[in-house]
Formats: structure tokens, sequence, C-alpha cells
């Protein structure tokens, strides 16, 4: 991938048009979904038969923000008055097939990946690809030992402020790009996934997020600047309001950190430190990352055994060789975190 | 001078307090919180986190006035016995002390139950002996966290366990470091000898402003 330069000011409009084009790609992503309600729970007088809604949601989106429509099919088509006027939306909540809880504050995206990599583990699981995720929708008695409270949509926008907050300071070391926002430029954030509006989205988002540049090269990274990579933030240099220092400071390479986390099949959700760059000067890679967090299942090359698993993200086999700085620009999700998940390799598969 | 912690750090940090504040003491009772316990994931190393139980009392604003003796009559007189019942109710609160991989500190996550074994809603949490009186904003009938004025960004909110993703409570860590980082810069609070250690006690202490570490008596979990 290109190595990053001086470039003039970050806007969306001056983003390159790989850049654009990846992030587009990766705002346009949908899932396709089934979702059942549990016959057992089906209010009387329901048109049985029907209780099944298909359809094919953003990744970047949230299971509250698809409820009214969902609520909508429910109401026109299966239940009848009674039951219209009883159901509580805050009692909905989402299983899988097969049984797992849903969470509501995740991207419908990762739930998805999520799902893929749990399958990968079963043991008569067919690779399968786009089939839809099958959910059950149960419309009482949600279980509050195991899911957060609340799941509405102004809970789901502060748990998705609270993941871009994250994501900022992980990236440069103060949450200042967050908060330097105006609020109404807060919830336009937010506005921009429940619209599903890509513009509007990057309009606020081009502010925060890292970006590359057009430039290919061969060449090293480039010597240390007044914002070099590494010493310290860009925002601390007295100088880097414009000239020489102000474009380097939003370059996906001098971040401090990628915000990444990896998701295991039915295990916990790892998070470390990812810098852009590795202390010898060469770019961080997906492959140098996996290998050094999980060894055992993304052994280092010299030790010529093959990788036991492989990497999704947004939906998609990662390239090994993809460098974590360009993933953290281009393919992160609407709440800035590059969500990394590692499946098992079945029989006669392989990673790359 | 640390003003972070690395996961290595934040294990040593624990066990050092742990080890220096485990609850037989005497002197100390009331300044560093006792009787936590160090645990780890079942199968994955580096996400331990310090843990106990708590039983606090619920406090209700009938309870306190029960207590001072005021409107004692009017209170009993009435057919809604659960005022009575909720003035002693205990509630079960479960305290961690785990480390955010974001801010490189720890971060205080709980959860709070009633009796029943439900889980409490904010505007109960807020008002709960858990917390020194006045030291939060109000959630202003925000169900699902204590937000900062004028700002879409939260102090409170829920969030899952980072080793066990069982939905919790916490506080977030943004300022921490600062906080923490200019309190150790202090030349009198460095008492020399273990760094480690004071930056628990301090984190401990600064996180006492907000939350009552001594409310209720402590149980096995």
């Amino acid at each position: 991938m290109s190595t990053y330069a001086p470039r003039h000011s970050p806007s969306a409009f001056s983003t390159p048009a790989s850049t654009t084009l990846f992030r587009r790609l990766t705002w346009e992503g949908t899932v396709p979904l089934e979702i059942r309600v549990d016959p057992k729970e089906l209010p009387a007088n329901s048109d049985r038969g029907l209780e099944c809604y298909y359809l094919q949601a953003p990744r970047v989106s949230y299971l509250p923000l698809l409820v009214p429509e969902i609520k909508r099919y429910l109401l026109d088509v299966v239940f009848d008055e009674n039951a219209a006027r009883v159901v509580k939306e805050e009692d909905w909540w989402f299983e899988s097939e097969e049984g797992n809880l849903l969470k509501w504050h995740w991207p419908i995206g990762l739930i998805y990946d999520n799902h893929t990599i749990s399958q990968s583990t079963r043991p008569n699981a067919m690779p399968s690809v786009f089939t839809p995720l099958r959910l059950v929708l149960h419309l009482v008695s949600p279980p509050t030992e195991k899911l957060l409270l609340s799941p509405s949509a102004e809970a789901c926008k502060q748990a998705f402020m609270g993941q871009l907050k994250e994501a900022d300071f992980i990236r440069w070391g103060n949450t200042k790009r967050m908060t330097g926002l105006r609020k109404a430029e807060q919830d336009g954030l937010w506005e921009g996934i429940k619209e599903h509006n890509f513009d509007e989205y990057w309009r606020v988002a081009s502010k925060i997020t890292p970006t590359t540049v057009p430039t290919r090269s061969n060449s090293p990274p480039p010597p240390p600047s007044s914002t070099s990579l590494h010493t310290r933030p860009p925002s601390a240099d007295p100088g880097s309001s414009g000239g020489n220092s102000g474009p380097d400071r939003d370059s996906a390479a001098s971040v401090r950190n990628v915000p990444v986390r990896i998701y295991l099949p039915d295990g916990p959700i790892l998070q470390d430190l990812v810098p852009p760059v590795l202390d010898d000067g060469t770019m961080h890679t997906l492959a140098a990352f996996l290998t050094a967090r999980l060894p055992l299942l993304f052994p280092p090359p010299d030790a010529g055994k093959p990788n036991l698993a492989y990497a999704i993200i947004q939906g998609v086999v990662a390239p090994p060789d993809a460098e974590m700085a360009w993933l953290g620009a281009c393919m992160a999700g609407a709440d800035g975190w590059v969500n990394v998940c590692v499946g098992l390799l079945r029989e006669g598969m392989r990673y790359p | 001078m640390l003003t972070t912690l690395t996961r290595s750090q934040f294990e040593e940090a624990c066990r050092r307090y742990v080890d220096a504040h485990s609850g037989e003491q005497c002197h100390d009772v009331k300044t560093y919180p006792t009787g936590w316990s160090w645990n780890e994931h079942s199968y994955v190393p580096g996400l331990g986190y310090l843990a106990r139980t708590v039983r606090l009392p619920r406090t209700t604003p009938s309870e306190a006035e029960i207590e001072d003796g005021h409107g004692l009559d009017e209170i009993a007189e009435q057919e809604d016995s659960t005022i009575a019942s909720a003035a002693h109710e205990v509630l079960t609160c479960r305290q961690y002390v785990v480390y955010s991989p974001t801010y490189a500190v720890p971060a205080f996550y709980f959860t709070l139950h009633d009796s029943t074994g439900s889980p409490l809603p904010l505007s109960v949490i807020v008002d709960s002996a858990l917390f020194r009186r006045q030291s939060l904003p109000s959630p202003d009938g925000n169900t699902f966290g204590v937000v900062l004025p004028d700002s879409s960004l939260a102090l409170l909110s829920q969030g899952d366990h980072p080793t066990h993703g069982t939905p919790s409570w916490y506080f977030h860590p943004c300022h921490t470091s600062e906080v923490v980082g200019e309190i150790l810069s202090d030349p009198e609070s460095i008492h020399g000898g273990d760094e480690l250690l004071r930056w628990m006690e301090v984190w401990f202490m600064v996180m006492g402003n907000i939350v009552d570490f001594f409310a209720g008596s402590q149980c096995d979990v």
C-alpha cells in the first residue's frame, strides 16, 4: 500500500479516491437477516406463517435501529389490534439460531462476522457465504443478567459515542478531536448512521478519522518531522496549525496506535496496542499483528507451519499484508474500530 | 513517574495492593478499601482483574425520614408495606477493578441488584449508598447513562465487563491518568518505595471521591 507524505488539510474532498472507495464500500456493506418471532411468544390471533421478516441490514447499523421497521411489518401483517396495543419494544431481544444472545450495542456487521467465526468451530459447519443470519426475536422477558439494559436507539447512540471517543483516544492520546466537535456535529455522526447517509456521516467523521495520501512510493517512511510518528502527539506541536507540519497531522501513519479488537469464536475480546509502524521502521501489517498476538494460530513465517485460522474484516477475508494503519483509515467501522474476527480453518482451506 | 500502566504493571500493582491491604489490619482500614481478590479468565492470560462483593442497604428518602423519626406515623399508616420492606432491603453490589486497554489505566465496573436478583435502574443506582452524595450529575431522566453537560459523551454508562462480557456499569476512565498523575507528581505524596502500589492507592483515593468504598458490608462472593 502507499506510504504517507504531506498533503493538504483534511477533508473528505481531498481524500484520495481509493480511500473514499473503500470507505464507501465499507459503509454500503450489508448483510442478509432473517428475523423470526419466537413462535411461543406470538400473541393470540397472530397471523402465523408470516412472522418471518427478511432484510438487508447495513453493516454499520445497529439492531435497535431496525426495530421500527420490524415492528411496522409485524403490526401490519402479523399482529392483531390487541397485540399491537400491548407489544413493548423495550422488552424485545434477539438471539441467534444457536441460542446465542445478540448484543444490541454491537454493529450489525460485527454480529454477522462474529456468527461466521463461531460457526467455524462447529464440527459440521459448511463454509457458506452470504447465507442470511437467522435471528429469533423475543418479545418479552429480556435476560437482564446477560444483556445491557435499555435497548433504545438513544442508549445505542451513547454506546456508539463512547466507542468513537475511545478510538479517538487510541489514535491521538487524547479525545480533543471528539470533544472539540460541537454537540450538533456529534449528533450528526449518529444521524448519518440512522439515516444511513454516507455524506452526512463523513462530513463530521473526516475531522476525526485519519486518512491516507495519494502518493505511492517504495521508499522508507519519511524522516521524523515536527509531527514525527512516535515522539509526541502531533497536536502538541506548536507549529502544527498549518504549513509543513500541518498535513502530516491526520495521516494514518502518524497515529499513536490503531483502534483494533480481535474477536475469537466464543472467546473474550482482545485489545492491545497496535502501532502503525514497528520499531524497525516497517509498516505494521496484519500478518505481523496476528502472529504477535496469536502465535499458535498464526505461526511466524520461519516456523514453516501453516496458519490454523483466518481473519475477517468487514466480512472480507483480509490479506495478511494489509497495513494496520490503512485498515484503520479505510476499513474501520463507523464507530472507529477495526474489528478482526478470527475463525478456524477447515480441512482443505488455507489462509492466505 | 507512571501516568499510565501496561497490562503487566496493572496486574503487579493489583497484586501488591491486595497484599498490602488485605483486611486483617485495623489501621488504614478506612483509608484504603479492602477485601479484593484477584481473578483471571479461565483460559486466556492477561485479562485479570480485582473483584469483591458488597451488601448495601437500600437508601430511599422515606428510609431517611424513618430514621429521623419524622412522618413515621403517616408512613406506618400507609397501606403500601413495600416502603417499610424497601427500607430494610439489601442490595448486592459486585465491584470490579479492570484494566482499560484504551486508556491504559484501571477502570471501575460494578453491578447493583436488588434482593430478587433484578438489576436496578440508573435512577436508583445514582441515589444509592454506593455514591457519595452530590458527586454525580443527575441522569435527568436518562435511563442508560450519566452524561456530561452539553455533550453526547458520557461519564457513567453501561458496558460489557472486558473479561467476561457480562453487562456492567462503568465510569469512563478518560481523565484518570491526568488526575492520578497530578497527585503522584506532588512531592508530598511520594512516601518512597513502591511506585506501583502507590499508583493503586492513589487511584482508589481518586475513585473514592465519587464511590463510597466503605458503604455497606463485605461478603464472600
